[in-house]
Order: C-alpha cells, then sequence, then structure tokens
C-alpha cells in the first residue's frame, strides 16, 4: 500500500524539482529581445553589406580579366615580357579559370535543421569544420582546383563562421554547400569515402541526418579568385 | 508510527527535489563542455558585420589598386612596369619562392590532430597571416591537405609531421596574437581540447620561409 504511494511521490518530486529548475533558470525569454523592426534593420544591414560585396566582387573579376587581356596584348608587341612565368604564377595563385573533370559534393542541413530564429539546431547544421575537413580531404587528394558555392578556394581562403553563418574568404555563403573539386575523381572518391578521413563529419551526419552528396561529374568549372590578395609582409629572397 | 512515516515523505520528497536540480544543473554543465570543445567560434550578429565591413573595406582597396595597375598599361614602358610588379606579387604568393617578412613563431609540443592542424592553420589565415609554414613545409595550392597516418601522424606534401610542430607566420605580429590569444579564441579551445598540450607565442621582426 504505501510502496506505490512512495514511487509516486518520488517521480512528482523529481518532476517539481526539474520544472523549478527550468523555470528559474531559463535565460531566453520566451519572446525575442529585439523589436521586430531591428531585425528588419540589422537583416537590411547584413544584406547591404553582402550585396556590396557581390558587387565588389565581380568588379574585382573584371579588372583582372581587363589587366589579363592588357597583358597579352603587350606581350605582342614586346619581346620583354616574361608571359609564361607570368601565366603559371597566375595559376599557382588561382588567378586563372580551370576546367576539367572532378567532383560535385552537396553538404546541406538536416530537413529539421533551423539555421536561423531563436530555434536553432547547431547538431542539425552543416559547421563550417565540416567544409573545412572535406576541402581538406579534396586537397590531400590533389585536387587541382576547388570552388565553394561558386567561389574559389585557395589555401589562403579562411573558412570560418560567426554563430551560425558561414563565410568563405570572409564573404557570407548559405547552404546547400556545394564544393567542386578538379583533378583525379576516382583519388578524391577514394578519400572522400574513408570515414577515417573525417570522423567527426560522418559520426555527426549519420546521427543529424544532415546532406552529404558526392556525384562524378565530366566538366567543372572553377571560376577565378575574386578576393583580396594581400602580400605587404612578405618580401622575396633574392636568389 | 504515522508522524515517522511523515517525516520519511517530507525528506524523500526533498531529497528527489534536490535530485532533480542537480540532474538539470549537471546536463546544462555537459552542454557547457561541449560548447568549449566545439571547433568553430559561437559569435554574434555585430561580429558577423564587422567581418563584411572589413572585407569590403579589403575588396575596394584591392579594385583600386587593380585599377591604378589597369592605367599603367596605356603607356608601353609603364605596362612593363606594372607586369614586373605583378610578377613580384605572384612570386611571393605562389609559394614557389623564399620569402620573408615580419610575424610571429607558435611552437605546439605534446599531442595534436589533424583536424585541429587545419583548424589553426584556416585561424592564422582568418587572422591576417599572408604566408604560413609548419615544420618548413609551406602551404600553398599545392601542398595545402593533411592525411592523418594509421598510427594518428599527421602527413602533408609526402613528409610526417612531428612534434614540437613549429609553425611559421607571416603577417602583422601584434594583430596576430591579439587574434590568436582571444578568450575563448583558436588557443583557448586548443588548449582546452589538448590540455597536456604547450603552446609557445613569439614575435619576430625576420621570419624566413622557404
Amino acid at each position: 500500500m504505501q510502496k506505490p504511494f512512495f514511487i509516486s511521490v518520488l517521480i512528482s518530486s523529481i518532476f517539481l524539482g526539474l520544472l523549478i529548475v527550468i523555470q528559474f533558470s531559463t535565460d531566453k525569454p520566451i519572446e525575442s529581445n529585439f523589436p521586430l523592426h531591428e531585425l528588419e534593420a540589422r537583416d537590411n544591414l547584413l544584406k547591404s553589406f553582402i550585396d556590396d560585396q557581390s558587387y565588389l566582387q565581380s568588379r574585382i573579376v573584371n579588372l583582372r580579366k581587363q589587366i589579363d587581356e592588357a597583358q597579352n596584348s603587350i606581350a605582342l608587341q614586346s619581346e620583354n615580357v616574361n608571359v609564361d612565368l607570368l601565366d603559371s604564377l597566375k595559376k599557382a595563385v588561382g588567378l586563372t579559370e580551370l576546367s576539367g573533370p572532378g567532383l560535385e559534393i552537396i553538404l546541406d542541413d538536416s530537413s529539421l535543421a533551423y539555421r536561423e530564429g531563436t530555434d536553432v539546431t547547431d547538431i542539425l547544421l552543416v559547421q563550417a569544420s565540416d567544409i573545412r575537413d572535406t576541402i581538406n580531404v579534396l586537397n590531400a587528394a590533389h585536387a587541382l582546383g576547388l570552388s565553394l558555392n561558386n567561389q574559389r578556394v585557395i589555401a589562403t581562403s579562411p573558412i570560418t563562421s560567426v554563430g551560425t553563418t558561414i563565410l568563405v574568404n570572409n564573404s557570407h555563403i548559405a547552404p546547400p554547400f556545394v564544393i567542386q573539386a578538379i583533378g583525379d575523381s576516382e583519388a578524391m572518391l577514394q578519400r572522400l569515402r574513408d570515414e577515417n578521413s573525417m570522423i567527426d563529419l560522418y559520426r555527426r551526419f549519420s546521427q543529424s541526418q544532415a546532406v552529404f552528396e558526392v556525384a562524378l561529374k565530366d566538366v567543372i568549372n572553377v571560376p577565378i579568385y575574386n578576393g583580396d590578395l594581400q602580400d605587404e609582409y612578405i618580401n622575396l629572397i633574392e636568389e | 508510527m504515522l508522524d515517522g512515516l511523515k517525516k520519511r515523505m517530507i525528506i524523500l520528497s526533498i531529497t528527489a527535489v534536490l535530485l532533480g536540480f542537480i540532474i538539470v544543473l549537471q546536463i546544462r554543465s555537459l552542454q557547457n563542455v561541449d560548447e568549449l570543445f566545439f571547433r568553430d567560434n559561437v559569435s554574434n550578429i555585430f561580429q558577423e558585420i564587422n567581418i563584411l565591413k572589413e572585407k569590403n573595406s579589403a575588396l575596394a582597396d584591392e579594385i583600386e589598386d587593380l585599377e591604378k595597375n589597369l592605367e599603367q598599361f596605356d603607356d608601353q614602358n609603364l605596362a612593363l612596369d606594372a607586369i614586373e610588379s605583378e610578377i613580384n606579387k605572384y612570386k611571393k604568393l605562389s609559394g614557389d619562392f623564399s620569402v620573408f617578412g615580419p610575424g610571429i613563431t607558435v611552437t605546439l609540443t605534446g599531442e595534436f590532430s589533424t583536424p585541429w592542424m587545419i583548424d589553426l592553420i584556416n585561424h592564422f589565415f582568418n587572422s591576417g597571416a599572408q604566408a604560413v609554414d609548419v615544420n618548413g613545409i609551406r602551404i600553398t595550392n599545392q601542398s595545402a591537405g593533411f592525411d592523418t597516418l594509421p598510427q594518428g601522424q599527421i602527413f602533408l606534401n609526402g613528409s610526417i609531421l612531428s612534434e614540437p610542430y613549429i609553425f611559421n607566420v607571416l603577417g602583422e605580429s601584434s594583430t596576430l596574437i591579439d587574434i590568436l590569444e582571444l578568450p575563448g579564441g583558436v588557443f583557448d579551445r586548443l588548449q582546452a581540447t589538448f590540455p597536456d598540450l604547450i603552446i609557445e607565442t613569439v614575435m619576430k621582426d625576420v621570419i624566413s620561409i622557404n
């Protein structure tokens, strides 16, 4: 008679304890602190920076093409221009478009995930580290050129996150994250399928049902690097 | 008899409420630990806006340089100078030529893993590094992929990297250190993940990378 009573008191008390803690330690208000117009202003500000960035990047690509044409034209008129060296250096830096067979990898958040708002679900989202790991594996398999959401990724390209926003070359990108890689497709595919090469990613993605798809492509086009190239702290050692 | 029962019930109830309280605290503290070990920064909208603002300013500077460069092609002599300076710039960035400059040397002694190697180098470049090498191998478009060997060693560009891991990072030393040593920044997260890892950072006026 007393035992079921004790058990029910015990369970109710534990439940009560849980409720008390949740009630008193809730640090997020049920409704947002931000008035609607502030959220809107914030989004508009972000959008304006992102729009400016797209314009600036396309202007850089355009100027580099014009300089390319001007250089070729000068090279035809003068024998003092080492065009081959210039071209090979541009290729090494990532300033030439590339085309060839390769892989297309799609990383996307789980269908149950929220990347924005107050119900963000980190565990179900693609993280910047997932993208970095994938690109590292492709580089280790000697990819000749890489792009992420149509932006050229070079060795100095940071891939970071600020909250749930992912940035490549400090430019905002949104899911799905499409990585395109030119190179030996079979070698790259083999590395990507090796779960030991990306243990974190495989473990998290199998739990979260986030998307990781790989497709072989006959032709992939990788654009030129559209960011800034800083060199003011580097000096050449004359040989 | 009844009084004894009542007393026990009160004690049981208080204990159960405390137990519930402790369970929730424990779950929350474990969540905090997870966040500490998270490989990416947890940050806010103001930081995002700041990054975009700085990035746009860097892109605008690049456009200014490119426009000046393009103008020089109107005059053949100036054009040849412009091409020469472009060749020099790309020689510095390509990784095929030896370079030097100010920067920092970061030495890591102890257990370390490939994912964190990728993250750390990513942080160097994100903090303004213009050239980086690790144990004498420069990170370039041709040598950017790390492998993990079956015994856990880190493999780069045909070489096994072993501790101490020495990173030469060219760039503005004070900015690099300020960003890397931010509370909750990459060094803090690295130290939290590998408590025995020794991280030493030295600012240098001249570092050579071959």
